[in-house]
C-alpha cells in the first residue's frame, strides 16, 4: 500500500492545487529548441563581462592606486616592485587574452557539447588565474610586511595560513567523503560544502581577530603619550566600525540576519567621517598622523565591500 | 544537431513541466522562474553526458532541478541574463478558482525551508518514500519523520 494513501484530509487541497497546476502546464511549450543554446551563450556573455570589469576596475584602477600608495609610504621593496610588475603585466595579458578569445568565438555555430567544453576550459583558465592571483598578492603583502619587521611578517604568515585552512578542510572532505569527486554529478557544479567546520573555524578566526584588535586598542590608549599617540590609536576605531559594517553585510547577504540599509550606510558614514576627522585634526594641529592614510584606505576598502555585499542580497 | 543533443532536447521537453514546477516553487518572483529554469537547463546539460541510466530519467531530472534550485537560492546573486520561457504568463494568474488554489499552494510552500520544499514537492508528485529518500539523500525513515513535521507545519498554516 502506498504510504501517500494514508495522508490526512487537510492536505488534500494542496494535492488538488498541485494537480491543477500540472493540468495548466500541459498545453505550454515552456522550453524552445533555442533556449538551451541561448542559455549557454549568456554564460559566455557573463564571462566576458566579468573579464572586462576585472580589466578596467582592478588592473587599471586598483593596482596603480595601491602601488602609488605603497611607493609614497616607502613600504615597497625591489622584490615587491618586481612581483607587482610581473603580476600586473601577466594579469593584463591574461584578461586581454580571455576577452580576445571570447570575442572571436562564434557561439551561434557550435553544438551544445562544444559550447560546454569551451565554457569548462574558460572556467579552468579563470580558476588558475585566481590561484595565481592569491599567490602574487600573498608575496606582495609578505614583502611589504617584511619591511615593517619580522613580527608583522610573522603575524601575516599566521593569518595567511589560517585563511588556507578552509581550503585544506575542503580538500580533505572531498577526498574522504566524496572519494575525490570535486564536481557534484547531480548538478555538474563544484560541490558546495555546508560543513559546520567552516562555521566554527570562521567564528574562532573572527573571535581571535576581534580580541587582538580590542587588546591593541586598550593597550595603545593606556600607553599613549600625548595627542599624537592618542590620535594614532584612535585611527583603529573607524576601521573597526567599517569592519563591523562589512561583517553585518556578510551576515545579511547570507540571510542569517536582516539589516536595514540605513544601519550599513550610517556605519560607513561614521567610519569615513571619523577617519577623515582624525587626519584633519592631525593636519591642522601640525602633527602628522603616521598611518592616517593607510587606515583611511582600509576604511574605504571595507566600506566598498560592505556596500557591494549588502546590495548583493536577493 | 548531434544525437546527444537530440536525446537531451527530447528528455527536457518530456519533463519540462517538472522543471518548471520546481523552479516555480523555489522562486521569489516571476522573473526568478526564468532565471532558475535557465540555471537548471545548463546544469542538466552539463551532467547529461554522465547520466548513464543508474536512476530513472525522472529521478535524475528531479534531483538536478532540486539541487540547482537549492544551491542557487543559497548562493550568490546571478548576473547571467535570462532567456524568456515560451509560456503564457497568465497561466498562473489567480483570477479564477484554480489559480487561487495554486497561489495558496505557492504561498504555503514558499514559507518552508528549502530542503522541506524539496521533500513536499516530491510528496505532491506522489513519489514513494524510498524514491524521495534516494533523491534528497535521506533514509526512508528520516523522510517519513520529516514529512510528518512538514505536514504539521502546512496544517498549522491552513488553520491560521
Amino acid at each position: 500500500m502506498n504510504e501517500n494513501n494514508l495522508e490526512l484530509h487537510e492536505l488534500d487541497e494542496l494535492k488538488a492545487a498541485y494537480n491543477q497546476m500540472d493540468e495548466r502546464l500541459e498545453g505550454q511549450e515552456i522550453v524552445s529548441d533555442e533556449n538551451l543554446r541561448e542559455a549557454m551563450y549568456n554564460k559566455f556573455a557573463n564571462l566576458r563581462q566579468s573579464a572586462k570589469e576585472g580589466l578596467v576596475y582592478f588592473n587599471l584602477i586598483f593596482v596603480p592606486v595601491i602601488l602609488w600608495r605603497d611607493w609614497s609610504n616607502q613600504t615597497i621593496t625591489l622584490f615587491g616592485t618586481i612581483v607587482m610588475t610581473v603580476y600586473w603585466v601577466a594579469s593584463l595579458l591574461f584578461r586581454m587574452f580571455i576577452l580576445r578569445k571570447t570575442k572571436k568565438e562564434d557561439y551561434g555555430t557550435y553544438d551544445l557539447k562544444t559550447l560546454t567544453e569551451k565554457e569548462a576550459r574558460y572556467q579552468k583558465y579563470l580558476k588558475w588565474g585566481n590561484i595565481l592571483f592569491v599567490l602574487f598578492w600573498a608575496a606582495y603583502f609578505g614583502q611589504m610586511l617584511l619591511v615593517k619587521g619580522t613580527t608583522a611578517f610573522f603575524v601575516f604568515l599566521v593569518l595567511f595560513l589560517t585563511l588556507l585552512m578552509p581550503v585544506l578542510i575542503r580538500y580533505l572532505i572531498i577526498k574522504y567523503k566524496y572519494n575525490g569527486e570535486a564536481i557534484d554529478p547531480a548538478t555538474g557544479q563544484p560541490r558546495k560544502l555546508t560543513s559546520t567546520y567552516f562555521q566554527v573555524l570562521g567564528l574562532v578566526f573572527l573571535g581571535i581577530i576581534s580580541c587582538a584588535i580590542l587588546t591593541m586598542f586598550v593597550l595603545g590608549l593606556i600607553h599613549a603619550e600625548g595627542l599624537y599617540d592618542v590620535l594614532n590609536v584612535m585611527n583603529v576605531l573607524p576601521v573597526f566600525v567599517a569592519s563591523v559594517a562589512f561583517l553585518l553585510s556578510v551576515l545579511h547577504v547570507k540571510k542569517k540576519i536582516t539589516v536595514s540599509s540605513k544601519v550599513i550606510i550610517t556605519l560607513i558614514a561614521i567610519a569615513i567621517v571619523m577617519s577623515l576627522a582624525i587626519i584633519g585634526i592631525g593636519y591642522f594641529m601640525n602633527i602628522g598622523i603616521r598611518t592616517g592614510t593607510n587606515f583611511l584606505f582600509s576604511v574605504a576598502c571595507f566600506s566598498i565591500m560592505a556596500h557591494y555585499l549588502y546590495k548583493a542580497r536577493k | 544537431m548531434k544525437e546527444l543533443e537530440q536525446e537531451f532536447t527530447k528528455l527536457v521537453r518530456e519533463y519540462r513541466k517538472t522543471i518548471y514546477t520546481v523552479c516555480y516553487f523555489f522562486s521569489n518572483n516571476p522573473q526568478d522562474v526564468d532565471d532558475l529554469f535557465q540555471e537548471v537547463l545548463v546544469n542538466l546539460w552539463k551532467s547529461f553526458p554522465k547520466f548513464r541510466g543508474d536512476s530513472s530519467p525522472k529521478t535524475w531530472i528531479w534531483r538536478v532541478s532540486l539541487n540547482t534550485c537549492c544551491n542557487v537560492e543559497r548562493g550568490k546573486k546571478r548576473k547571467v541574463p535570462t532567456v524568456p520561457l515560451v509560456i503564457d504568463k497568465g497561466v498562473m494568474s489567480d483570477s479564477d478558482e484554480g489559480g487561487k488554489q495554486i497561489k495558496m499552494l505557492y504561498d504555503r510552500i514558499n514559507r518552508l525551508e528549502l530542503f522541506d520544499r524539496a521533500i513536499i514537492l516530491l510528496w505532491l508528485e506522489s513519489m514513494r518514500y524510498d524514491e524521495i529518500a534516494a533523491i534528497v539523500g535521506l533514509t526512508p525513515a528520516a523522510v517519513t519523520s520529516r514529512l510528518f513535521r512538514i505536514k504539521e507545519q502546512l496544517k498549522s498554516m491552513s488553520n491560521n
